[in-house]
């Protein structure tokens, strides 16, 4: 009786032929992004966000074209972030053959975003299935199905960056990886106070040694408290060697980007869709993202 | 998957889908050569699988798939949870519209491309072969470093196949684009 590797084709369903034609859609489509660049952290709440958001405002103020992906799709965030009216983007996406049309937030910014299809806030992202039991098993198949659409269906247009903010932990970069081997790299955020520093070490391995995809560096969030009346920085965390996130990238091999401080500006604007970076150039805060970009381009290059 | 005909000893080819109906598929097969026939039933859960990676069963669909469509397909529809902001008649489309792809993909379409020739040398030669390892050269084995992984072995052992149909010794880059334009790929 014969085998199944007998036979040369599927059943009929071209199954490879499909897969390797979602790459060259996604491939076409990204043809004209220069840079991709994605940014992981171990955990939540550590400001990726609000950095992607701000890295990408100081790149768009220096004249560059930027595009945002959210790949955090059960925590979307950067459509608000960005100042983007979810009633004032339309998914009705049948006049868009080519694609769809991103939204546009502040400076420029070319959005896309799990939050642009969802009615409001409060709702949470859950996947129709024949009983909401099984929709959390393949969850992280439609996460990955959804990634790619979100890569390969919006119309970026030219880009000199697509930065894409990714779910925290490690697991969706792997399918970031095998979605585009073009990757130019990622950043790794961290905040001083990170106990499980463990995690952000599993993410650069996971990222250098298992996906083989460069690492731009290292950037630790909410360093110090930069004094809004006199722009002094405090130390804000108890923490113990000022010098351990920039000691831990030199041990792990990866550079270190800078700092940037707490600052209560950030979180008055940036969480309520205003330009922070614009709005409060000349604070330190500011200056640091500024710095950082900075050493992304020269990393890049 | 592919499914083979005992008596016969022949892969089966898809004739046609129905469904998704409850969430379930009707896959029918056909042997070419007794033309028997015998149909696979998905559950939900199978079905879900398979739509989850946005791969028609039974080929692609002869309309391009709409910008977002799995995500926007497999979102709990809006209207369970509040205001909806697509018309909830475009949330209901998958239905229709999965299963004229589903019916109107290549359904049949290579039945006619394999005729083998006299079966017993076939399976003469494709024995002697077989204990041999198929060259891969450098180039080629590079090229296909830029399929996806999760299908890679998948597309090497087609290649391969076709390979020994031909009576080739080594892949070379000159073999995988003609398998490539075998499986449009
Ligand atoms: N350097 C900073 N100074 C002050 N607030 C910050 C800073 N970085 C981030 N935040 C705020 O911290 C909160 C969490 O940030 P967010 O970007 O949503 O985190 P994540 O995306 O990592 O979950 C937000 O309110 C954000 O504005
Ligand atoms: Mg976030
Ligand atoms: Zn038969």
């Amino acid at each position: 009786m014969k085998r199944y590797k007998d036979f040369a084709s599927d059943g009929g369903s071209n199954i490879v032929g499909q897969v390797v034609d979602q790459q060259t859609r996604l491939r076409s489509r990204l043809a004209s992004v220069k840079h991709t660049v994605a940014v992981m952290s171990g955990k939540g709440g550590v400001g990726k966000s609000a950095v992607t958001v701000n890295l990408a405002s100081a790149l768009s103020l220096q004249g560059y074209r930027l595009g945002i992906l959210d790949a955090d799709i059960n925590g979307p965030s950067i459509a608000k972030m960005t100042g983007i009216q979810r009633s004032a983007f339309s998914i009705q996406h049948s006049a868009f053959k080519n694609g769809l049309p991103p939204a546009i937030g502040f400076l420029g910014l070319r959005v896309i975003s799990m939050d642009l299809f969802l009615p409001d806030e409060k709702t949470p992202v859950t996947w129709d299935a024949p009983t909401q039991k099984e929709a959390y098993v393949w969850r992280g198949t439609m996460e990955m199905t959804t990634l790619r659409e979100f890569l390969t269906d919006t119309e970026w247009g030219d880009l000199d960056y697509l930065l894409i903010d990714l779910p925290p932990g490690t697991d969706r970069l792997p399918n970031i990886a095998g979605l585009l081997p073009q990757l130019s790299g990622t950043l790794i955020l961290t905040i001083p106070s990170e106990v499980s520093q463990a995690v952000v070490k599993k993410s650069i391995t996971l990222a250098k040694e298992h996906l083989k995809t460069p690492v731009i560096g290292l950037i630790e969030n909410m360093k110090g408290y930069a004094c809004p009346h006199c722009g002094n920085i405090g130390e804000l965390f108890h923490s113990s060697g000022i010098l351990a996130c920039e000691e831990m990238a030199k041990n792990l091999g990866i550079p270190y980007l800078g700092s940037i401080p707490f600052d209560p500006r950030i979180s008055l604007t940036t969480d309520v869709g205003k330009p922070f970076m614009s709005e409060f150039g000349d604070s330190p805060a500011a200056k640091a993202i500024i710095e950082i970009a900075e050493k992304i381009k020269t990393f890049i290059l | 998957m592919k499914f083979l005909c005992v008596s016969c000893d022949e892969q089966m080819k898809l004739k046609e889908t129905q469904g998704p109906d409850e969430g379930s598929f009707t896959i029918v097969f056909r042997c070419p050569k007794c033309e028997r026939e015998f149909a696979l039933l998905t559950n939900p859960m199978e079905t879900q699988v398979v739509r989850a990676l946005d791969i028609k069963i039974g080929g692609s669909p002869n309309r391009a798939a709409e910008p977002m469509e799995a995500t926007r397909t497999f979102l709990t529809p809006l209207s369970q949870k509040g205001e909806p902001k697509i018309p909830n008649s475009e949330l209901q489309t998958p239905k229709s519209t999965e299963s004229a792809s589903l019916a109107g993909g290549q359904a049949g379409k290579e039945g006619s491309a394999s005729g083998p020739g006299c079966p017993f040398t076939e399976i003469v030669n494709e024995a002697f072969q077989k204990s041999e390892q198929m060259v891969w050269v450098k180039e080629a084995e590079e090229r296909m470093g830029k399929i996806p992984e999760a299908v890679r072995p998948m597309a090497k052992m087609g290649i391969e196949h076709y390979a020994r149909e031909k009576g080739y010794k080594e892949i070379t880059l000159q073999v995988l684009e003609e398998a490539k334009g075998k499986f449009g790929m």
